[in-house]
């Protein structure tokens, strides 16, 4: 299903893009392609509401800065409402006057807020003076009348104290969570300590109404494993086929033959019977999703850690249900990679230094070891080094290194043995509030090269690096031909650092080989530095987001552009062999750039590009925004060499795609992915596009307190086809020409003969 | 019906010596036409005079006969400089999208040319072969040739207002090399 023939791809992109509100989430798609975890996260404390008895407040998921209060259906497990409040709650309790009023409170600070628990609008708040609460029914079930007694547990008789239901404890049983006798009767188990099961009396049975699983919470890291496809198999082997072939020709010979052995023996299966074969065409788009879902990539098992231990895999074409869960035992997991090309085993490493090997060969995952690096330090960040493939370079806390070998008899026998010594160099960038280091390793020593230490007062508050991408094009054809060469260099990073001093945010682009940096630029708007930023580094361009409070307070996105030369159809990189580029001798070219800034109406938390297999599709840009949303626009609208309308030529206008520069780019409906959902995407979410095995689409996941997914097509579904394509019309109108044609021919035949004799 | 006199024309027809009675008048001392005094009036003049004036007309002729064939070879040169107004105007005013029928004309205005420039011997062919109009017959090709390359113009700009000719840069960009910056040395980023 791969179109990789680049000129037809951009010849629908354009088709598709110019009647743009195709790409819009219709409410046929919502809550179809999209799923998402509402988690809750571990509860910490739960008082019923008294308004109604089925509902229930629970504080949960406490952090330093944050916790998350919570109301919950609990005769059916859903959650009404939930609301993040900006410190820790420890308690939380109905106002004395008024039983509609909530007040949670943090008793080591004494900071209290108040909420109307119809519209939790906040009626107050304040630090000390906690205003009188009521005490609820005390929160811990009552002892004498819920009593457990071996693994059975027993609900007494209020007035005979005699065992009025009983039940079996599931395996894993921590506590009970929660018990109300009066009706509803409702009892919450907390099993495992992160999965809660409601049962309500069916009868004389106390039976499980609903369950959470909890433990899916602060997701820190995450893997996608796809679905096996036999298909795939025979795709794979046919592309292989065709790549190893001699020359182009070859090749199309080669798909010629395959695909006309397979017609052969789709027409040999069916005993050349046209009927058959007509309704065996006819079936091949079936309602079924599944088969589908598989063939363009869409089945994958998202495999997501958290920050307490937890490993899960979701299936993603099935609403994320949990297809699997591991409790690693472990403290703060921080990172997580596949050790194969064949996705068969992953390791996690820990905060504290341990690493454990996961393996998850038949999609069932098994802890296959378990140990700690030979150092006993504080991890801080880990990187895989990609050729070497069980190779990482482990940072601890007091910023030390180690080149850590997985495995170091698989290390030896791996399929790049020599590459490591044959002269080639490893660069190392890394980062931190404070600075930008490079390193490089060499005969696996790792030496420092360059740092970029900003001054106290000065942070580096976003980082990204020039992610790989499939280059399509050397250059952007300009309306009349001309071309503007991209700057290609692989080897950059892009930097915001916030001065608090200057009130300046400063971008940066540096080379990563050399620390040079080759392009600054410094806003002094007095950026707001509570708020948040977000740095994006595409193909050949740089996207970041800022908030600046003059003149007006508003949130500014920039672009900039990296190209050769802004002279149209110069190019200053020589291709030939001659010349031998070094980043280390400094003949490299530097870039030159043009920038632009826009105005977004709403703050943006987080940023990242869509991913596609091939990258013919238009870029997109995914932003999280502060309030829970997530939305994207297209690259194209953030244009550097954007012009306003009334200044563009004739041959502007005749440019691919070509937008007039408009400084305030609005948000549109259409292209806010989650629509009407309610999402929870935490301090430290992450952003990630996936791609699929088709070119228009990619997967879109914000992975953090709650987990969201859903599809994007920046382009539009260029290489599917659409539902309203009616292929059994089509089918029978050829059918039934060829019929006609059959039927005619005698008769043209003799009318021909008829004409010869009578005219000639 | 049958005891009737055969009609008189029959009997004629049948009868052999009727055609030898008949006084045949010669057709060449009939007169001419008035203002005609070619060769058909020769059976009216004698011999002496006939030759002066064949010599007269023959020279007369020859000029005639050059003229014409001037007149003609200038007719044949200007057939294509006719059609370069109205070509003009169509592909103006059939636009620069790329659509199958002005793609077509566009390709025919430039391949009509190139077989009118090498078949330009056989369009001149009753017009050539007479020494003395030859330098003017050559000119007439020349101009041929030159209003035939006008409209190839047309047809290229056309082509290349399409965007069809691939003259710039853009159109060889896929077969540019690229670069590679790191030789054998890798980077890797958190």
């Amino acid at each position: 299903m791969k179109i990789t023939y680049t000129a037809l791809v951009y010849g629908f992109i354009s088709l598709f893009l110019s009647t743009s509100c195709v790409q819009a989430v219709f409410s046929e798609d919502a809550f179809v392609i999209d799923w998402q975890l509402a988690n809750l996260g571990p509860w910490e404390k739960i008082i019923p509401d008294a308004r109604d008895r089925n509902r229930v407040l629970i504080v949960s998921n406490s952090t330093e800065t944050s916790s998350l209060v919570s109301s919950f259906n609990i005769s059916s497990g859903q959650i009404l409402f939930r609301n993040v409040l900006p410190f820790a709650v420890d308690d939380i309790q109905l106002d004395s006057n008024d039983h509609n009023i909530l007040v949670c409170v943090n008793s080591s600070s004494q900071k209290w807020q108040k909420f109307d628990l119809h519209d939790w609008f906040l009626l107050d708040e304040g630090v000390s003076n906690v205003p009188a609460t009521t005490i609820l029914p005390p929160l811990s079930y009552p002892n004498d009348q819920v009593i457990i007694k071996g693994d059975g547990l027993h609900v007494l008789d209020k007035t005979s104290g005699l065992a009025q239901w009983k039940l079996e404890l599931p395996q894993g049983f921590d506590k009970v969570e929660y018990f109300q006798y009066e009706d509803p009767l409702t009892l919450v188990l907390n099993v495992n300590h992160t999965q809660y099961i409601g049962f309500s009396v069916n009868g004389t049975e106390l039976i499980p109404v609903w369950q959470r699983e909890e433990s899916l919470t602060n997701v820190v890291d995450y893997a996608v494993l796809d679905v096996f496809d036999s298909r795939d198999v025979e795709l794979n082997e046919d592309m292989k086929a065709e790549v190893f072939s001699d020359s182009l020709w070859d090749a199309y010979w080669l798909r010629l033959t395959t695909n006309g052995n397979r017609l052969l023996n789709l027409l040999k299966d069916n005993h050349f019977s046209p009927g058959r074969i007509f309704t065996k065409v006819l079936g091949l788009d079936s309602k079924d999703t599944t088969a589908s879902d598989l063939k363009f990539g869409f089945a994958k098992i998202l495999i997501v850690l958290t920050n307490d231990g937890f490993i899960g895999g979701l299936d993603m074409i099935n609403k994320g249900q949990l297809v699997w869960k591991l409790d690693l035992q472990i403290d703060q997991a921080i990172k997580m990679f596949w050790t194969d090309e064949n996705h068969n085993e992953l390791v996690v490493f820990s905060h504290d230094g341990h690493y454990l090997t996961i393996g998850l060969t038949n999609n069932l995952p098994i802890i296959k070891s378990r140990s700690s690096l030979p150092v006993k330090k504080n991890v801080y960040s880990v990187i895989k080094l990609e050729e070497h493939q069980y190779q990482y370079l482990i940072k601890f806390d007091n910023a030390n290194h180690l080149l850590f070998t997985l495995d170091p008899r698989k290390g030896m026998s791996a399929s790049f043995p020599f590459l490591f010594h044959s002269g080639s160099r490893m660069f190392i960038t890394e980062h931190d509030s404070d600075g930008i280091y490079g390193y490089i390793i060499e005969n696996d020593l790792i030496k420092d090269t360059w740092q970029r230490i900003v001054t106290p007062k000065e942070k580096i508050v976003a980082y990204d690096k020039r992610g790989e991408t499939n280059l399509n094009s050397l250059g952007i054809t300009l309306g009349d031909k001309s071309v503007l060469y991209k700057y290609l260099y692989p080897n950059l990073a892009a930097y915001l650092v916030t001065n608090e001093e200057l009130h300046t945010i400063t971008f940066n682009l540096i080379d990563t080989i050399t620390g040079e940096i080759l392009v600054t630029q410094k806003h002094k708007d007095s950026p707001d530095f509570r708020l948040p930023t977000d740095i994006v580094f595409g193909e050949y361009w740089v996207v970041y987001s800022y908030f600046s409070s003059e003149p007006v307070p508003e949130q500014k996105l920039v672009v900039v552009e990296l190209y050769e030369s802004l002279i149209p159809d110069e190019r200053l990189s020589n291709p030939s062999n001659l010349v031998c580029y070094n980043p280390l001798t400094g003949n490299v070219n530097k870039p030159q750039f043009l920038t632009k800034q826009f105005i977004f109406p709403e703050i943006i938390e987080k940023m990242t590009i869509s991913k596609t297999t091939d990258d013919i599709t238009t870029k997109a840009i995914v932003m999280e925004l502060e309030n829970g949303q997530i939305t994207y626009i297209p690259k194209l609208f953030l244009n550097a060499r954007g012009k306003p309308a009334e200044e563009m030529t004739n041959n502007d206008k005749k440019e691919f795609m070509a937008t007039p520069y408009t400084p305030v780019i609005p948000i549109n409906d259409n292209f806010v992915i989650t629509h009407f959902r309610n999402l929870l995407p935490g301090a430290n979410s992450k952003l990630i596009s996936i791609t699929t095995n088709l070119e228009s689409t990619s997967i879109i996941c914000d992975l953090g307190h709650d987990i969201f997914c859903t599809r994007i097509t920046p382009s539009g579904q260029f290489d599917l086809m659409s539902p309203t394509f009616e292929k059994g019309k089509l089918l029978i109108t050829i059918f039934i020409l060829l019929v006609i044609t059959y039927v005619i021919r005698p008769s043209v035949s003799s009318k021909k003969l008829k004409e010869q004799w009578l005219i000639k | 019906m049958s005891q009737q006199e055969p009609y008189e024309w029959a009997k004629r027809l049948l009868d052999t010596k009727y055609i030898e009675k008949y006084s045949i008048q010669n057709s060449n001392t009939l007169p001419s036409p008035p203002g005609f005094e070619g060769g058909a009036s020769k059976g009216n003049i004698s011999k002496k005079q006939q030759d002066a004036v064949s010599q007269t007309t023959t020279v007369a002729r020859k000029n005639q006969i050059t003229t014409l064939q001037v007149q003609k070879a200038w007719q044949i040169a200007l057939q294509p400089a006719k059609s370069i107004p109205m070509n003009i105007f169509m592909s103006y005013m059939s636009g620069t999208s790329l659509q199958i029928i002005p793609i077509m004309t566009a390709l025919m205005l430039l391949s009509g040319p190139i077989k009118a420039i090498l078949s330009t011997r056989s369009a001149f062919k009753p017009v050539s072969g007479n020494k003395e109009t030859q330098s003017q017959v050559q000119t007439a090709m020349f101009m041929f040739i030159a209003f035939q390359g006008v409209l190839m113009y047309i047809g290229y700009r056309k082509l290349n207002s399409m965007g069809l000719i691939p003259n710039a840069k853009s159109d060889w960009l896929p077969w540019e090399k690229v670069v590679h910056y790191n030789h054998g040395s890798q980077w890797f980023s958190d």
